[in-house]
C-alpha cells in the first residue's frame, strides 16, 4: 500500500525533546526546596514526554511526520520514542525508591545525568540529520559513561571499556558519514535516495564502505558480536535503573541509526555483501551470547548476554528488508524493551533483598518475594518466545520472514536460539527462586512500592500485548512502512 | 615547492604523534600530544583556511593537557611496561609512515591521516598503559579529522562534521580522565592488563 506524506511543522517534537533536558535542569533547584520533589522530578518529566509523544501518534500513524528546526518525527523515530516513553516512565519510578541505596551528595548528579541520557536518546529518535544524529549519540553516550561508572570502584573499569569502544565505535562511524556525504552530498537521510536517483552511476563504492564502516561503528552501540565487549561489564557494574535503559533502548539506538542508513543507500532493497554480513552478525550474536548467557551466574550478566542475543534477533528481522521482516524486527525492539526492562528491574530487586548478584547464593526466593517472581517469571518466558506471550509473535514473524526469503538455517539457528534462551531462563530460575535459601536469607520482605509495581506493570504489559499482539503492531506497522520506504515523499 | 613544504608540515605533524607514543615519560608523551594537536590545529587553518579547525583542535590540546597532567599527578609518570619497548616502537613508527608514504605515493595528506590512524591503533594495542591508550585514541581521533578534511574538502557541511567528532573528542578526554583516575585508586595501577576484574 502506498500512502502519501505529509509534514506539520510544530513545535511538538522540540519539547518532547527538551522535556528531559529541562527536567535535568531543574534538579538542583528542586533539590533545595524539596528531597522528595526532586526524586519525583525525573518521573514528571518523563509523564510529561510521553504526553507529548503520545500527541503525536494519531497524526503519525495517518502517515504525517512532525518537523520542528533540525528536528524530524518519522513514524519509526516515534516508535522509537513510545519505546523510551515506556521504559522511561516504568525506570524513573522505579529509581525513586532505589536511590535510597545512593548517598544522598549523588542523588542530584544522578537524577540529571539520567535525564540528560533520556534526552539525547530522544533527539537521536527525532533526527534525520546524520550529524544531528551522531551529536546525540554521542551526548548520551557521554552521559551515560558516567552513569555506568557511577558507583565506582569495579565499575570504572565498565565505564572504561565501554569509553574506549564507543569511542571507536564514534570514530568508525564519524568515517561512515563522511564517505556518505562525500557521495552524495547530504547529511539528511530523507535526500540520500534523491541525490542517488539523479545521477546514472550511483556511487555504490563509496557508499559500501560508508555502509560496512556504519556496520561497525553503530554494531558496536548495538553490541553485535564481536563488537559486545563493552556491554556485559556496562550492563552488570551500571546501577540498575541505567541497566534498564543501556539494554531496553540505549542498544536498539546502534539498529535504529544503522537501518535508518542502510534503507535511505539501499532504498530497502537488499545489497548482496551488506546483508551477507548483517546475516552473519545477527546469527553469531544470536548464537553466542545464548551460550555465554547459559555460562553466566552473575544475574545481571547473564541478562547482558541475553540482550546480545536478542538483538540479534532484531538485527536479522530488519535484515531481511521484506514487510515481514521488518515488521518482525521492530515489534521485538518493542517486546524486548518491555521484558528486558522488567528483568532488569526485577533482577534489580532481588539484588536489592539479598545484596548479592551471585544466583549460587540465592534460592527459594519465591517464597518471601512472589510479585517479583511472578515478573521475572513472566519476562523470562516472553524472552524464550513461549506463547502466550509478546516475545512469541515478534520471533515467530522473523522465523516466517526467514522462511519467506529462504533463508532455512538461519531460521533453524533463531529457533535453536530460543530453545536455549529457555534453557538459561528456566536455570537461572531455579537457581533464584527455587530450592532451599541459603542461610541469611530469613530477613527478605517484599512490599506493594514502586520497586515491585513498575515491573509487575510492564509483566501485564507482556501478557497483554502476547494476547492482544495488535496492539503492539498498531504501532510498529506505520513505522514498518516507513522504513520500507513505501510511503511517498511530497 | 609547495608539495615540498607540505609534506614537510605533515611529517612532522605524523613525526610529534608518534613521539608521543613512543616516549615513556607520560607528562613529556601528553605535552608531545598537546603540541601535535595544536600543530594540527595551526595547519588545518592554513591548508582550508576555516577557522573551526584552528579554534577546536586548540580546545582539544588544552582539554587533553590540563586534565592528563592533573591525572599524572596523582598517579604516576612512568609508563607501564608496554608490550614492545622504545626501539621496536620507534622502528614500527618508522615503518608505518614509510610504508603509508609509499603506498599514497608520497601524498602528504593521505599518508598523513593513515600514519596517525595506524600509529593510534598500534598504541592502543602494544602499550599497556591506560594514558598511553588514551593518547593512541586521540591520535586516531586526529586522524579521522584529517581524514574528513581530505575526503570532502569542498563540502559546506565539512566543518559542521569535524565540529561534531571534535566537540565529543574534548568531552571525552574530560570523562576519562575522571574514569583513570578512579581506576588507579580501586587497582592502584595503570596496567591495562591488570585491569580485568570484570572478565567472564
Amino acid at each position: 500500500m502506498v500512502r502519501i506524506l505529509t509534514e506539520i511543522h510544530s513545535i511538538l517534537p522540540l519539547f518532547a525533546t527538551l522535556c528531559p533536558f529541562g527536567g535535568a535542569v531543574l534538579v538542583p533547584i528542586v533539590s533545595a526546596v524539596s528531597k522528595r520533589a526532586r526524586d519525583w522530578l525525573p518521573f514528571v518529566a518523563m509523564l510529561v514526554t510521553g504526553i507529548l509523544i503520545l500527541s503525536m501518534a494519531p497524526s503519525v500513524f495517518g502517515g504525517v511526520e512532525y518537523t520542528y528546526l533540525g528536528l524530524r518525527v518519522t513514524a519509526f523515530g516515534h516508535l522509537m520514542g513510545v519505546v523510551m516513553t515506556m521504559v522511561g516512565l516504568t525506570v524513573t519510578a522505579y529509581t525513586v525508591f532505589y536511590t535510597r541505596k545512593l548517598p544522598e551528595t549523588w542523588l542530584n548528579y544522578y537524577h540529571m545525568l539520567t535525564l540528560t541520557f533520556i534526552g539525547g536518546i530522544l533527539g537521536m529518535f527525532f533526527s534525520t540529520n546524520l550529524a544531528t544524529i551522531f551529536l546525540f549519540l554521542e551526548t548520551s553516550t557521554i552521559v551515560s559513561i558516567i552513569l555506568v561508572s557511577f558507583e565506582r570502584g569495579r565499575a570504572f573499569e565498565a565505564g572504561y571499556k565501554f569509553y574506549m569502544l564507543s569511542g571507536l565505535g564514534a570514530m568508525f562511524t564519524i568515517m561512515s558519514i563522511t564517505l556518505i556525504y562525500a557521495a552524495t552530498g547530504t547529511l539528511e537521510l530523507a535526500s540520500i535516495p534523491r541525490s542517488l536517483s539523479g545521477t546514472v552511476t550511483k556511487p555504490l563504492t563509496l557508499l559500501d564502505l560508508g555502509a560496512v564502516l556504519a556496520i561497525v561503528g553503530f554494531g558496536l552501540k548495538a553490541g553485535l558480536v564481536p563488537f559486545h565487549a563493552w556491554l556485559p561489564d556496562a550492563h552488570a557494574e551500571a546501577p540498575t535503573p541505567i541497566s534498564a535503559i543501556l539494554s531496553g533502548v540505549v542498544v536498539k539506538t546502534g539498529a535504529y541509526a544503522l537501518f535508518l542508513i542502510l534503507f535511505a543507500i539501499y532504498g530497502g532493497i537488499s545489497s548482496g555483501k551488506i546483508v551477507s554480513i548483517l546475516y552473519f552478525l545477527a546469527a553469531i550474536s544470536m548464537l553466542f551470547g545464548a551460550v555465554m548467557a547459559l555460562a553466566q551466574t552473575d544475574i545481571k550478566r547473564l541478562l547482558a548476554y541475553s540482550t546480545v542475543s536478542q538483538m540479534g534477533y532484531i538485527i536479522l528481522g530488519l535484515s531481511y528488508t521484506s514487510a515481514l521482516g521488518v515488521e518482525g524486527g521492530l515489534f521485538h525492539i518493542l517486546n524486548h524493551s518491555a521484558f528486558k526492562v522488567l528483568l532488569f528491574l526485577c533482577a534489580g530487586n532481588i539484588i536489592f533483598q539479598t545484596g548479592t548478584r551471585d544466583m549460587r547464593k540465592m534460592g527459594g526466593i519465591a517464597k518471601k518475594m512472589p510479585l517479583t517472581a511472578f515478573s521475572f517469571a513472566v519476562g523470562a518466558l516472553a524472552m524464550a518466545g513461549v506463547p502466550p506471550f509478546n516475545g512469541f509473535w515478534s520471533k515467530l514473524l522473523v522465523y516466517y520472514a526467514g522462511v519467506e526469503q529462504g533463508q532455512l538455517i538461519l531460521t533453524i539457528v533463531a529457533v535453536s536460539t530460543s530453545g536455549l534462551t529457555l534453557g538459561y531462563m528456566v536455570r537461572a530460575m531455579h537457581m533464584v527462586f527455587f530450592g532451599e535459601p541459603p542461610t541469611g536469607h530469613t530477613t527478605l520482605n517484599e512490599r506493594i512500592d514502586w520497586m515491585t509495581l513498575p515491573p509487575l506493570a510492564l509483566a501485564i504489559l507482556c501478557i497483554v500485548i502476547g494476547v492482544f499482539p495488535e496492539l503492539g503492531l498498531q504501532i510498529v506497522k506505520p513505522a514498518t512502512q516507513a522504513l520500507l520506504g513505501l510511503i511517498l515523499r511530497l | 615547492m609547495d608539495s615540498i613544504w607540505l609534506a614537510l608540515v605533515f611529517t612532522g605533524l605524523v613525526v610529534l604523534g608518534g613521539a608521543a607514543i613512543v616516549v615513556s615519560r607520560l607528562k613529556l608523551a601528553s605535552v608531545l600530544f598537546t603540541i601535535h594537536s595544536a600543530y594540527l590545529g595551526t595547519v588545518l587553518f592554513i591548508v582550508t583556511g576555516d577557522p573551526e579547525g584552528i579554534y577546536m583542535h586548540y580546545l582539544i590540546a588544552a582539554m587533553f593537557l590540563w586534565p592528563f597532567l592533573w591525572v599524572i599527578n596523582r598517579t604516576s609518570n612512568y609508563e607501564e611496561p608496554p608490550v614492545l619497548g622504545a626501539k621496536a616502537s620507534s622502528i614500527i613508527i618508522v615503518l608505518i609512515m614509510t610504508v603509508s608514504n609509499l603506498f599514497y605515493n608520497w601524498d602528504p595528506l593521505q599518508s598523513g591521516y593513515v600514519s596517525m590512524i595506524a600509529m593510534g591503533i598500534y598504541g592502543m594495542v602494544a602499550r599497556r598503559d591506560i594514558i598511553k591508550i588514551a593518547i593512541g585514541f586521540n591520535l586516531i581521533e586526529n586522524g579521522v579529522h584529517l581524514f574528513t578534511i581530505h575526503l570532502v574538502t569542498f563540502g559546506p557541511q565539512t566543518p559542521y562534521i569535524a565540529l561534531v567528532l571534535d566537540s565529543a573528542t574534548i568531552l571525552l578526554n574530560l570523562l576519562v580522565a575522571w574514569v583513570i583516575v578512579g581506576i588507579y585508586e580501586e587497582y592502584k595501577s595503570l596496567n591495562s592488563w591488570k585491569i580485568a576484574r570484570l572478565r567472564w
